[in-house]
């Protein structure tokens, strides 16, 4: 009921403003004709000192650069491989994925390896020794 | 206030007949009245699916920060949409121009620029219809469906030819000029109202609440 009654409030606006409604699009009307006049004089130039009209303007070919550029830091970002190296104490550097450090500089990483080196020689001393027990 | 009550004695001595005419009135300019909120509620929504359609191209524009003020939002949108304006209406008005150009040769060539021959055509077109009225309450109202009073003619020669062609011409521009002018009126409509609030500051969208222009 409220919606008819809204609808009917509707049909008694539109009857008040249809004037001003239809002289806001004669307003508009007016305004594309001399719109087009001008500028079918102004492509019609354009058109013969080589340009078009239809190019982008400046905000729409700064939007796309940007848009470009976001584009090819996300494709430089993907094709970056795997990070191979472990990650090691607070000191090595986590910034570039392809930076390897020279060996005997870190200490941190130095021992750690050292400690991973003599976990996995006593695992295969371990499967060794199974081994020489099984022979 | 005197006067309406010199009418309340009329009201209470209808008749069943005046009663039933009265309640007919009625409905009918109800009805008329829902039809016209029925269509205005259609052009509102058609209204606000065109203005919507500045945020496909705005959203980059105001998130990228390529604008960032209300101003720049405004002008943006207006010299964007003239552009369209001009692209949409391009080919219609040549189209008319042409045709027009045409018809003022062809009357001025072939009738001796006599354009009554033009107008009696395109009148004899339309149907006229007549209402029958009645006298109630010293108002003259409409009382029963029309009646046709004189019929469509159409001209089978080649002034009716010419005379149909350039007015379908003329009613597919004045179409196609209403109706982008009315899109360009929502996008500039719509960008006035969203231009502030693009910019402002809204503790609603706060909290990963964001649900854009509203």
């Amino acid at each position: 009921m409220t919606a008819l009654l809204k609808t009917v409030g509707y049909g008694f606006l539109i009857i008040i403003l249809s004037p001003f409604v239809v002289l806001g699009l004669a307003i508009f009307a007016v305004y594309a004709i001399i719109v087009y006049l001008f500028l079918e004089i102004s492509s019609l130039l354009l058109f013969f000192t080589g340009k078009s009209f239809k190019n982008d303007d400046m905000e729409t070919i700064k939007l796309k650069e940007i848009m470009k550029k976001e584009e090819i830091y996300r494709q430089n970002m993907m094709s970056q491989p795997i990070n191979t190296v472990p990650q090691h104490g607070n000191n090595f550097p986590p910034q570039n994925n392809n930076y390897y450090p020279p060996q005997g500089t870190n200490n941190n990483y130095q021992q750690q390896q050292n400690q991973e080196n003599l976990n996995q020689s006593s695992l295969f001393d371990e499967t060794k020794k199974d081994g020489d027990n099984n022979e | 206030m005197n006067n309406l009550l010199i009418y309340l004695p009329l009201l209470v001595q209808l008749n069943e007949k005046e009663k039933k005419a009265i309640g007919i009135i009625a409905i009918i300019l109800l009805g008329i009245l829902l039809l016209l909120g029925l269509i205005a509620r259609l052009l509102l929504s058609i209204k606000d699916r065109k203005g919507r359609e500045i945020d496909n191209y705005m959203y980059d524009l105001v998130s990228y920060k390529i604008i960032t003020t209300p101003f720049q939002f405004r002008s943006y949108v207006f010299k964007r949409e003239t552009k369209k304006l001009y692209l949409n209406n391009r080919w219609a008005l040549r189209v008319f121009i042409l045709m027009a150009i045409a018809l003022i040769i062809y009357v001025s060539t072939f009738l001796s620029g006599d354009w009554n021959t033009i107008w009696k055509i395109l009148d004899d077109l339309f149907l006229e219809i007549e209402w029958p009225t009645t006298k109630m309450f010293g108002l003259t109202i409409i009382s029963d469906w029309p009646f046709i009073k004189t019929p469509p003619v159409i001209y089978l020669t080649l002034n009716g030819y010419v005379t149909y062609v350039a007015f379908i011409i003329s009613l597919w521009c004045g179409l196609n000029l209403i109706g982008t002018c009315f899109s360009f009126s929502a996008k500039i409509d719509r960008s006035n109202k969203v231009s502030s609030k693009a910019f402002g500051k809204n503790l609603d969208n706060m909290g990963g609440n964001n649900r854009g222009f509203q």
